[in-house]
């Protein structure tokens, strides 16, 4: 999954990656679609 | 807080049925089989949680009345009630809370009253029948939900992993084709092939450019010659037409001299053939004044006529009118009469007198009459009362009458009157009868004093049989003259003397009324003659007035003077106007014959005639004024015709001219157009035709080299149309962007997969143990000791038992009575460890020990006895025996029957 992160035109660091799965995550057993 | 009564108002089959009271901890709720145990079960989840709609899987209790569903729970907290009240509606139907202080909001005590347990965990673990105990699915969506509510979350965990893996499977799968990925992948290849064939047709689209330039150059050096050619034949063109119009002219002047020539012969012609009367004409001013005054002569003739017809009937009127009046009157005697105001005045006032005196002497001769009539009625009636009384003649009638009322007078003061004669033989016989009637009694008894006592009612009768006898008396010498005066024979009665004096005063009566109306009707008499002669007076004096001022007439009554009158009014009246009408007369006659005299002169009417009518000289006079408008006509006619030919002379002269001019005009043209000295418009016309054929060949290649340079521009155009290298280069960023944003999301969702798996692993092998746990203590107690464990695998919810003798069963290896006492500890458990659940709500079970042994019916009783010492629970049994456990068991507890 992280390899995909560094293809090019998408540049994305894994914490960032991780960090923004995380806000999905809350968000979503919140209950905010 | 507790439920203490549950009413179906109007539910399934139950109308008005109550469940109740209960009270907190165990409630067994015993009935017989549809006694409406499972219905009220569903009622208190109905209330709760809402009326469900037709197309669950779930029964829905419609009252066979089709009427709405109504339920009613009431919650109690020591003396507070709240009563929660649903009726069938939208969305469930809404709830509707009583509580202590009046209505409140529903939403806000349910809400909290149902604080984390949704519908289908209500359903699963507080209000269970038989059927849903056995529910293994239910219980996994349950212990999801279980960690949701313990967690703090607002959705279930799974729901969340699900819906991740959903998000990410739909970006991107290996070997896939429809993902989104793989779409925008595919479309930027389509699009980066396009631009390739796009270069190629850039080549192509300079080589047209340069070919249209070419053909523009040509096209313009085409079209300044065309430019040329079509002002050289529009100069000719203008030239010819000029030409044509100035020839044409030339013969419209040369025909207009010709027809003016002969229009100028004509009108002196004309002229020439008119004859005219100007000896007429001369006197024209005074026959204008003569027909002027002809219709006021003729008007005035014509009234003269009238008049003199009018005068004679009006002279016939008053000769008629004087005959009216009688003989002795004539025309001068009438009007000689001075018919004033002060005449009618006085006629007034004799007229009144008469009038007066006639009056009075008809009143006087009426009265006179009807004084007579009444007298001649009073003498009738006097006369008549004297007859009766034997009295005849009217003469001394009232000293006789006197004479009679003193000699009745006389006779009552000496008292000679008779009494009444006659025997009373009814009251003899009676007295006889007794007599007799008495002795025969006295005989037939033998009684001597009874026959002796019947002497005295025959004396008695004796005395009245002789009665008249002994009381006649004789009359004194006195009242036999007296008598004589009355001519009576025997002494009367009172009351014949009483009536001969009544009738005697009503004669006195009459006789002296006859007399007082014989005085008036003297009086009266009299009366009418002094009426009669004040009538003859007043008649004379009439008479002499009537002779003093002429007015009188065969019968001198009043009315026949005023008729004169009338008459002589009349009369003056028209001899005022034929005085007038003569007058009117003479001077229409002056005016007429003035006319006549000046018509003569002028010489209207002088016919054969020497003394013309007024008629011949109003026609003479016409016919002068229709001779002198002829001559006039004639005159304008002659010299019209002479103007008209003068005019027609001056337009030939001026025609000729403009021919004359147009030819010079035309031979300038021709000139100008350089077709040398003797050309003519056909040569002209000639030329024309040249020029236009050169400027058509000009026109028709120019048109080739518009169509041509027409063609290349399209196809430039159409180029440039497809030149869309700009757009595709901003599609393919597009693309590249909507790829790199889904290959992120990808990436995110992916890691959130791992995230929340990983997640529900730890929390599910913290948390899970306590339930199990839980359950494996109920469960145990339930069996008796027989399993005395019950595990599931982390993050699974596959339960396995084991006991001292058997291990590893799952519930489909266990019998079924095993496998419903393990789900019941499972429910327990899970209640037991809701976090937040409010105490209040109550566990309903429905039946749910029927396959259990005796021994673990009992054992499970105990179980449930030491539950509702922490939440309410209501246990509903048909079986009175399973009751009768609970009483055994579970020490105090509440028992209500239905």
């Amino acid at each position: 999954v992280f390899s995909l992160a560094v293809r090019p035109g998408l540049d994305l660091e894994p914490a960032e990656i991780i960090a923004r799965a995380r806000d999905l995550c809350l968000d979503l057993l919140a209950g905010e679609d | 807080m507790h439920l203490q009564q549950v009413e179906a108002v109007r539910y399934g089959g139950l109308e008005g049925a109550v469940l109740g009271p209960l009270q907190p901890g165990l409630n067994v709720v015993v009935g017989r089989n549809e006694a409406g145990k499972s219905t009220l079960t569903s009622l208190v989840r109905h209330v709760l949680y809402g009326f469900p709609r037709g197309r669950l899987n779930e029964r829905l209790y419609q009252p066979s009345s089709g009427d709405q569903r109504v339920g009613r729970l009431v919650f109690a907290d020591g003396d507070s009630r709240w009563i929660v009240e649903r009726t069938e509606g939208t969305r469930g139907g809404e709830a509707v809370v009583y509580g202590p202080g009046g209505e409140e909001p529903g939403e806000a005590f349910l809400e909290n009253l149902l604080n984390g347990v949704g519908v289908g965990v209500f359903r699963s673990v507080f209000g269970f029948a038989l059927e849903e105990l056995s529910d293994l699915g239910s219980l996994g969506d349950i212990q999801a939900r279980l960690y949701a509510s313990t967690a703090g979350l607002g959705v279930n965990p799974h729901d969340v992993l699900g819906k991740l893996k959903s998000a990410a499977d739909e970006l991107w799968a290996p070997r896939a084709r429809t993902k989104r990925i793989h779409v925008l992948n595919n479309e930027l290849r389509a699009v980066r092939e396009e631009g390739r064939l796009l270069q190629e047709l850039a080549e192509q689209f300079r080589a047209d450019r340069e070919h249209r330039a070419e053909v523009a150059g040509v096209l313009e050096v085409a079209e300044d010659a065309l430019q040329t050619a079509r002002l050289a034949e529009e100069r000719l063109a203008a030239m010819l037409a000029e030409g044509r119009r100035l020839e044409e002219k030339i013969r419209d002047e040369d025909a207009a001299a010709a027809e003016q020539r002969l229009a100028a012969e004509h009108a002196k012609r004309e002229a020439a053939s008119l004859v005219v009367d100007e000896e007429l004409l001369a006197r024209a001013e005074a026959v204008e004044r003569l027909g002027a005054r002809c219709e006021l002569f003729r008007a005035e003739a014509e009234q003269l006529r009238r008049d003199e017809e009018r005068l004679r009937e009006v002279a016939s009127d008053i000769d008629r009118r004087i005959a009216d009046m009688g003989e002795g009157w004539t025309l001068e005697t009438a009007t000689d009469i001075n018919l004033d105001l002060e005449l009618e005045n006085k006629l007034y006032e004799e007229q009144e007198r008469i009038r007066e005196a006639q009056r009075e002497r008809d009143d006087a001769a009426r009265r006179a009459s009807e004084a007579r009539t009444e007298h001649e009625e009073a003498r009738r009636l006097a006369e008549a009362c004297a007859r009766e009384i034997r009295i005849t003649g009217h003469d001394g009638v009232a000293k006789e009458i006197g004479l009679r009322l003193e000699t009745i007078d006389r006779l009552l003061a000496l008292g000679a009157i008779s009494q009444p004669s006659g025997v009373p033989w009814l009251a003899a016989i009676a007295a006889a009868v007794i007599a007799g009637a008495m002795v025969a009694v006295g005989l037939v008894l033998d009684d001597r004093l009874l026959v002796v006592a019947a002497v005295a009612p025959a004396i008695l009768a004796v005395a009245l049989a002789l009665r008249p006898l002994l009381m006649r008396q004789k009359a004194p010498s006195e009242v036999g003259s007296l008598l004589t005066v009355l001519g009576l024979d025997r002494v009367p009665t009172g009351a014949e003397l009483m009536a001969m004096r009544g009738i005697l005063e009503r004669c006195r009566r009459l006789w002296a009324t006859e007399g007082d109306l014989g005085r008036v009707s003297a009086a009266r008499e009299a009366a009418a003659r002094e009426a009669v002669d004040g009538f003859d007076q007043s008649w004379q004096h009439w008479l002499k007035w009537l002779e003093k001022h002429r007015l009188k007439t065969p019968s001198n009554h009043p009315e026949s003077v005023r008729r004169v009158l009338r008459l002589l009014r009349d009369l003056r009246a028209k001899a005022e106007g034929r005085r007038e009408l003569e007058t009117q007369i003479a001077r229409r006659r002056t005016v007429c014959e003035e006319f006549v005299e000046d018509a003569l002169v002028i010489g209207a009417g002088a016919g054969e005639t020497k003394d013309p009518s007024f008629e011949e000289v109003a026609h003479g006079a016409r016919s002068l004024l229709a001779h002198l408008v002829a001559a006039r006509k004639n005159a304008d006619k002659r010299r019209d015709a002479e103007v008209a030919a003068f005019t027609a002379e001056e337009r030939t002269k001026e025609a000729a001219a403009n021919a004359e001019a147009a030819r010079g005009e035309l031979a300038q043209v021709l000139e100008k157009a350089d077709l040398g000295g003797d050309a003519t418009l056909a040569d002209l016309e000639a030329e024309l035709a040249v020029a236009r054929r050169e400027t058509s060949e000009l026109d028709r290649e120019r048109g080739e080299l518009l169509e041509k340079r027409g063609t290349l521009d399209g196809r430039l155009q159409r180029s440039a149309e497809e030149s869309t290298s700009a757009s595709l280069r901003l599609l393919e960023s597009g693309l590249v962007e909507r790829v790199a944003e889904a290959l992120e999301g990808y990436v995110v969702t992916s890691v959130a997969v791992q995230l929340v798996e990983r997640a529900l692993e730890i929390y599910e092998a913290e948390r899970q143990p306590a339930v199990i746990q839980r359950a494996q203590e109920v469960f145990s107690a339930l069996t008796d000791g027989r399993y005395t464990r019950l595990t599931t695998p982390l993050g699974k919810f596959e339960p396995l038992v084991s006991g001292s003798d058997s291990a590893g069963k799952s519930p489909h290896h266990l019998s079924r009575a095993t496998a419903e006492q393990l789900f019941l500890a499972l429910r327990l458990s899970y209640i037991e460890n809701l976090a937040g659940a409010n105490p209040a709500l109550p566990v309903l079970m429905d039946d749910v020990l029927v396959n259990f042994d005796d021994s673990r019916r009992r054992s499970a009783a105990k179980v449930i006895a030491e539950f509702a010492d922490r939440r309410q629970v209501v246990f509903f049994s048909c079986n009175l025996a399973t009751a009768e456990i609970f009483t055994e068991v579970a020490g105090e507890h509440t028992r209500v029957e239905i």
